[in-house]
């Protein structure tokens, strides 16, 4: 396989220069293992003609658009080596995205997903609140966005109680038992965005339950739309968690199931991070060129993980703007963005109803 | 339930209300009224003062589709369609046709309705639920002529309604009408057809259909009004985001492969001049999709090519061959498939049901004769310079609404 | 019991598979040795033991044999 030294390199301390140098190569090396492993990799780049022996930046790795992994099953391996499939979450109907993980990707994502972890909450296993129900993994054969990201971040916790019920209640019972057991140390809360606010957060608030929690962590993710149509901006999220169980360290992560693993936390200044496992591109939606500083654009990620898919360059459906590289008031090197929301459908003129089908 | 000779017509649902823009509230009424002739002289009048309006229309500027319609129902105009029609003296229309406009042309509904009336028959026209200025100015416009009392009977003829889509609605009129002229697409017409229709009324369906153009490289090339040629494609095109039913998707090229090579670089050259002159917009999600509808086509397809372009106004998908699940993709918002061979056979070998509309550059009309007419090709209902794809006319999608929509009487 | 013996009841327990199963299996070998599996593995080990994983440790521990390395880093002495 590819050289996974990288892997021992610090998350987030090589600057631009330093790390350019073996990340370009390291994305080369991914495409041309795809060009020559998943024959519909290789169809795209001879039709785009880009020859992977040749690319030399980061920005002319040629990207694919995610909704392609709706639609076809793209993978760099034979079927029997896959020991995981990942889907993207979905309402019934629609299509979602499947992801074929073998051992050796698998891992490396858990290798990459821990060391960004460890870079922000430290190395030691802590008392683990999940703010979501069990049922979440009970299909083990399949993982859900939201199983992945459960199972992905179980790992740093060293007891671990489910906040939810099946029926998506608070289980106070437990929490209060599990707070008593662990009194005094640092405890870890992980959860989609959604999930907190919905059935962590506005259960607490209407029953006027304060939970001792100020020793917590707070790491969530999952995007912000649905906060945004009830109008919680992401100050208000942070203000209202606060208010209503005293935890004041609060990172909101971006990630994808396409590239998961590799994911973009959020700094003490609000600014999302790429780390050395990772890189991000703004492109104009005009012409797909490169956007500058400050300007907005479509959110192209690029990962080192991605072996068993062709998955390292994906041009995403969210819009954002690169706020700067290495030079983060945080310290962290590397460049960091902040995502601005989702592309929204486009408005068609023309004959045909496409809304039909939503009749029902 | 009422019942009306022998049929059993469901009461009017008062659950969704029915938002009335212009003419007769009293749909009962409707079923009861005396057909007209084809090419009623009230009717013609009725459009002519209509015209009137909209051709001298304030905000007429801001919408060129306004004004082509009021163009169309001009006096002038319908006299002159009236002569292709010398066989309609024992005509007379059905009784009441039920139109649903597609959602995204916000002037259909009106030229479904002047077929309806030139047919001789009333007509309850539902637009779309999408709210549109020229919607609106047409519909109010609509009203205004309607006041006046020589169309005092006239105005019992026609309804334009709104309401969101709602089966017991569309029950209630399909059970009204005679003749059901549906709009939008495949979607749409199942959505309708479930809502059953009395024994001797008919569907007029306009399907999803598939349309393309024909380029003549060495024509092309000695051709001095390129700049023109563009904007005739522009208005075939984006004017509607690519997606009217007689929007072509795929250019078939006829030359050498150097005439045809030359060629493309002319085309498609002054095509993105005339998208930076008219400042046509792209939406982010449009170039995200235009760009996954050509990956989608180089997995499926083999050997594509996707030439590099300018910028992604225009998308451009070059085939090796034509495969025949090529009108399946309707991508939209400028995305092009291209073919080149040196005679036009090849498009018989996809030419299916789903073809409507064949627009030309650098041919005539009697080669284009010769070559498409008789041939058997079960699609091709057009073919048409281009520039004129979207014009409407009395005969479209291979129906020729006025006899289609009237009944003939014969008395021996 | 011996520690041997605690290990490879860690295993057969977690994953529902015999005795002669054990030499050479590896994470994913099997449909119950998946990351849940593994997780449930992890904490029965942990209080067999009284020993705390590291977070590295838990990701590298990929194999029956593998294990034995690393439980030995935490002085927990098992037969190679």
């Amino acid at each position: 396989m590819i050289d996974n030294s990288f892997l021992t390199k610090p998350v987030f301390g090589l600057d631009s220069t330093s790390k350019s140098e073996f990340f370009i190569e390291r994305l080369r090396l991914l495409s041309l293992h795809h060009y020559k492993s998943c024959n519909s990799y290789k169809k795209l780049l001879d039709a785009i003609n880009v020859n992977p022996e040749e690319i030399s930046d980061s920005s002319s790795i040629p990207f694919l658009p995610v909704s392609l992994f709706k639609q076809y099953d793209l993978m760099s391996i034979d079927s029997d080596d896959v020991i995981k499939t990942m889907t993207s979450s979905g309402t019934t109907g629609q299509q979602v995205s499947k992801i074929y993980l073998d051992r050796n990707t698998a891992l490396l994502q858990t290798k990459a997903l821990t060391k960004i972890l460890e870079s922000f909450i430290g190395s030691s296993r802590l008392p683990m609140i999940i703010i979501d129900s069990s049922s979440v993994i009970k299909d083990r054969s399949m993982f859900s966005a939201r199983g992945a990201g459960i199972l992905g971040f179980s790992i740093f916790g060293r007891d671990k109680v489910y906040a939810l019920d099946e029926n998506m209640e608070l289980d106070i019972e437990a929490l209060e038992f599990f707070l008593k057991k662990h009194i005094g140390k640092k405890i870890l809360l992980f959860g989609f965005t959604f999930m907190i606010w919905q059935h962590f957060y506005k259960l607490l608030k209407e029953n006027d339950y304060y939970i001792d929690l100020s020793k917590g962590v707070l790491i969530h993710g999952g995007g912000w739309k649905k906060l945004e149509n009830q109008s919680v901006s992401q100050g208000k999220f942070k203000e209202e968690i606060k208010a209503v169980c005293g935890v004041e360290e609060i990172f909101d992560y971006y990630g994808m199931v396409e590239q998961t693993g590799s994911i973009y936390m959020e700094c003490e200044f609000g600014h999302l991070h790429a780390s050395i496992f990772s890189d991000v591109i703004i492109r104009r939606s005009i012409d797909f060129s490169v956007a500058e500083i400050g300007e907005e654009g479509i959110i192209q990620v690029l990962s080192m993980i991605p072996e068993s898919y062709p998955g390292h360059s994906l041009l995403t459906e969210d819009k954002g703007i690169l706020l700067g590289e290495d030079n983060c008031p945080c310290q962290r090197k590397g460049k960091f963005f902040k995502v601005t929301g989702r592309i929204k459908n486009a408005e068609i003129r023309g004959c045909s109803d496409t809304y039909a089908t939503n009749f029902n | 339930m009422q019942k009306l000779e022998g049929v059993v017509i469901p009461m009017q649902p008062t659950s969704i209300s029915i938002q009335l823009l212009a003419g007769n509230e009293n749909y009962d009424e409707m079923p009861h009224l005396k057909p007209l002739v084809p090419f009623d002289d009230t009717v013609i009048s009725f459009f002519d003062e209509l015209s009137m309006i909209l051709m001298k229309h304030p905000q007429g500027r801001d919408f060129p589709d306004v004004i082509t319609f009021g163009f169309f129902i001009r006096k002038a105009n319908i006299k002159r369609q009236m002569k292709s029609y010398t066989c309609l003296r024992s005509n007379v229309g059905r009784g009441v046709s039920f139109h649903i406009a597609p959602s995204n042309v916000p002037i259909n509904f009106a030229f479904s309705l002047a077929v309806g009336l030139l047919s001789g028959n009333a007509c309850i026209v539902r637009v779309s639920s999408k709210s549109f200025p020229q919607t609106d100015i047409v519909s109010d416009a609509i009203s205004s002529v309607l006041e006046k009392s020589k169309f005092s009977d006239l105005k019992r003829y026609i309804s334009i309604v709104r309401y969101q889509r709602n089966n017991e609605i569309n029950n209630f009129f399909s059970s009204l009408c005679d003749i059901r002229v549906i709009w939008g697409g495949d979607n749409t017409i199942s959505e309708l057809r479930k809502s059953p229709l009395p024994p001797r009324s008919f569907d007029i369906t306009f399907a999803d259909r598939y349309s393309f153009c024909i380029i003549k490289a060495e024509e092309y090339l000695d051709m001095q009004n390129k700049k023109k040629i563009a904007i005739d494609f522009y208005n075939d095109t984006y004017l509607f985001d690519q997606n009217a039913c007689s929007s072509p998707r795929l250019i078939y090229w006829v030359g050498s492969a150097k005439l045809v090579s030359q060629a493309k670089e002319f085309f498609w050259s002054f095509l993105h001049e005339a998208l930076i002159d008219k400042k046509y917009k792209l939406q982010s999600m449009t170039a995200i999709n235009k760009y996954t509808a050509s990956c989608q086509s180089a997995l499926d397809y083999n050997n594509v090519e996707i030439p590099k372009v300018l910028d992604n106004l225009i998308s451009r998908i070059e085939l090796k061959n034509l495969p025949e699940d090529l009108p399946e993709r309707t991508c939209g918002g400028g995305s092009y498939f291209e073919y080149t061979d040196d005679e036009p056979d090849k498009l018989f070998d996809i030419v299916s049901r789903k073809f409507q509309t064949l627009t030309y550059i650098g041919y005539t009309r009697s080669e284009l004769n010769s070559l498409f007419i008789g041939k058997g090709a079960l699609g091709i209902d057009r073919i048409v310079p281009c520039g004129k794809a979207a014009e409407f006319s009395l005969i479209w999608d291979g129906y020729d609404l006025i006899s289609h929509m009237s009944r003939v009487v014969s008395i021996d | 019991m011996t520690n041997e013996e605690k290990y490879n009841k860690a295993f057969i327990e977690s994953f529902g598979i015999e005795k002669d199963k054990l030499n050479g299996l590896k994470y994913q070998d099997v449909i119950s040795w998946d990351s849940i599996g593994h997780m449930q593995l992890m904490t029965v080990l942990e209080d067999e033991f009284g020993v705390e994983l590291d977070i590295d440790d838990i990701t590298d521990f990929s194999s029956y044999e593998e294990g034995k390395n690393i439980l030995r880093k935490y002085d927990v002495n098992l037969n190679v």
